[in-house]
């Protein structure tokens, strides 16, 4: 390689290093520093703290099919309390941003459950969230198969 | 030092190759321990989905993981790295939940090999030497290492908890780990220390400098020595507290690329009446990828390696050092950790407990000092130009 060529490309290569984080930021936020793309442990906003509400009922008042006991989208459903349900965020919403973005991660994720669940089922996800920094953030999902 | 002596200085072939096939083992390593983390994720994914959807990331893991053989092994190493990147940035595209910053600074590490070096593979265990040429690779896994420090001290001192004095630190000892279920050694001899304030922000504030300073120190030739012992012992202490995994292996590796290459500037001398001095003679040009070693054969005498400044090792201590200045340590060490990410415990034991064990019996013996020799030196530690 010629030196020229490989200063160039190394001038591009720490450009686009800055670059990355640098669109990522958020100056407005409590947490001005994504976790994505970041390179310390620990040093993403703090999100997932939320208290999740879930009801699946059935057209005909049968106990709606729930997965295997230990399965991930059990894990998922099962985590109702703030401490569980930060945890079970790293399954479905690795270094979120917000709580929104947790919330819309976990609307397409139950969506997608929803579409396993026998016609007639209705599905009703209420998240309650109140992470440190944030003001507080709720959203419901109802979902009619 | 302009920009043009800095990216257009020529570097010796084998740090180019020693880099590749390094990241090609720890892409291999990771993929294979990813199992643990990617396996539910990918359940989650599968999810509502049809079974061509559900089993395409599967699909793309597997073409990761025999790309980076072939990184690993210079079968077509460039377009290997081309393939090893587009697997794994298709696999997160496909999958988000499945991003991990771990395979970032891999993908990364990745891209870099890609990205220069001899399109035929040469493997840094070959006996071939080669000419030094302009070599892109060893100054980009340099800026990348050093990126990689100043972008965490930024991102730490953008986060408010950061910034409060010692609170992450005694989140970590208190909470964390003991809520993560990880049964090491670190963490309970640590945890009554760290969970005072004053030391957990002692502790807190002096990784945030060490991070700051290891930059400059390691494109210091003064403290560049100092560096390597700082930020080596960092890496490994946080690996056997917090088990950051990828991670570790992946910057110790990049250490090597500050390290001279085909300086020979270490001798080794072994004795050739005896079978395990001859196993190792002839081990050692698959070993010393660097080609830091000068081996001497002789008669008799005990196993010692000298240092280019005239430091004398023997038996053990001098086994130490040897594996110090070989590539492949990192990818013995990183198999250690990350094979059979399934197994918890060894021989009724916790397996963090064990490996935290393993690490401190074997750091200890690189602490036994050298004692100065006779022989002439040959060259200079850290001199990575």
């Amino acid at each position: 390689m010629r030196p020229a060529t490989a200063t160039a490309l190394g001038a591009l290569w720490i450009a686009a290093q800055l670059v990355i984080p640098a669109a990522r930021a958020h100056p407005s936020s409590p947490y001005p520093a994504s976790g994505r793309f970041s390179w310390t442990m620990f040093a993403g906003p703090l999100v997932g703290r939320c208290e999740h509400a879930l009801r699946v009922s059935l057209s005909d008042a049968r106990p709606a099919p729930m997965p295997l006991r230990g399965s991930a989208m059990r894990t998922v459903l099962d985590a109702r309390a703030p401490g569980e349900f930060s945890q079970a965020v790293w399954l479905f919403a690795p270094y979120a941003d917000s709580d929104a973005e947790v919330a819309a991660s976990l609307d397409a994720l139950l969506r997608r459950w929803a579409r396993t669940l026998p016609p007639g089922a209705t599905l009703v996800s209420e998240l309650r969230c109140a992470s440190p920094g944030w003001p507080r953030f709720t959203r419901r999902l109802q979902v009619r198969r | 030092m302009t920009p043009g002596q800095f990216f257009g200085a020529p570097s010796h072939p084998r740090m180019a190759r020693s880099l590749r096939s390094g990241v090609g083992g720890l892409a291999l390593l990771g993929l294979l321990h990813a199992e643990a983390e990617w396996t539910p994720r990918l359940a989650l994914y599968a999810v509502g989905r049809s079974g061509v959807e559900a089993a395409a990331p599967y699909g793309l893991w597997l073409l990761a993981t025999v790309a980076s053989l072939g990184v690993f092994v210079g079968a077509a190493p460039r377009a290997s790295a081309g393939v090893l990147c587009a697997a794994l940035a298709g696999l997160h595209a496909l999958a988000p939940q499945v991003y991990h910053n771990n395979y970032y600074v891999l993908w990364l590490l990745v891209a870099i090999t890609a990205l220069d070096g001899p399109r035929a593979h040469r493997a840094p265990w070959s006996s071939e030497e080669g000419e030094a040429t302009t070599s892109l690779v060893p100054r980009l896994v340099q800026v990348q290492l050093a990126l990689i420090y100043l972008l965490s001290v930024l991102a730490k001192a953008a986060h408010p908890w950061w910034r409060e004095g010692g609170a992450v630190v005694r989140w970590i000892v208190t909470e964390r780990v003991p809520q993560s279920g990880v049964r090491g050694l670190v963490n309970p001899a640590l945890a009554p220390l760290l969970s005072e304030p004053a030391l957990a922000a002692a502790a807190q504030s002096g990784i945030v400098c060490l991070e700051a300073l290891l930059p400059a120190m390691l494109f210091s030739r003064r403290w560049r020595a100092t560096a390597f012992v700082a930020g080596a012992t960092m890496h490994v202490v946080m690996q056997e507290w917090l088990f950051p995994q990828l991670f570790t292996f992946l910057m110790l590796l990049g250490y090597y690329a500050f390290a001279p290459a085909g300086d020979r500037g270490w001798t080794l001398s072994l004795c050739e009446t005896r079978p395990a001095h001859r196993r190792l003679a002839r081990a050692l040009p698959r070993l010393d990828w660097l080609g830091r070693v000068r081996l001497d054969l002789r008669p008799e005498g005990p196993l010692r390696l000298v240092s280019p400044a005239g430091l004398a090792r023997e038996g053990l201590s001098a086994l130490w050092w040897l594996a110090a200045l070989c590539p492949p340590s990192v990818l013995a060490y990183a198999a250690f950790a990350l094979v059979a990410p399934g197994v918890t415990e060894v021989l009724g034991l916790p397996r963090a407990a064990v490996e935290n064990g393993v690490v401190m019996v074997v750091g200890g013996i690189g602490l036994i000092p050298g004692k100065r020799s006779s022989q002439t030196p040959h060259g200079e530690l850290g001199d990575g130009s």
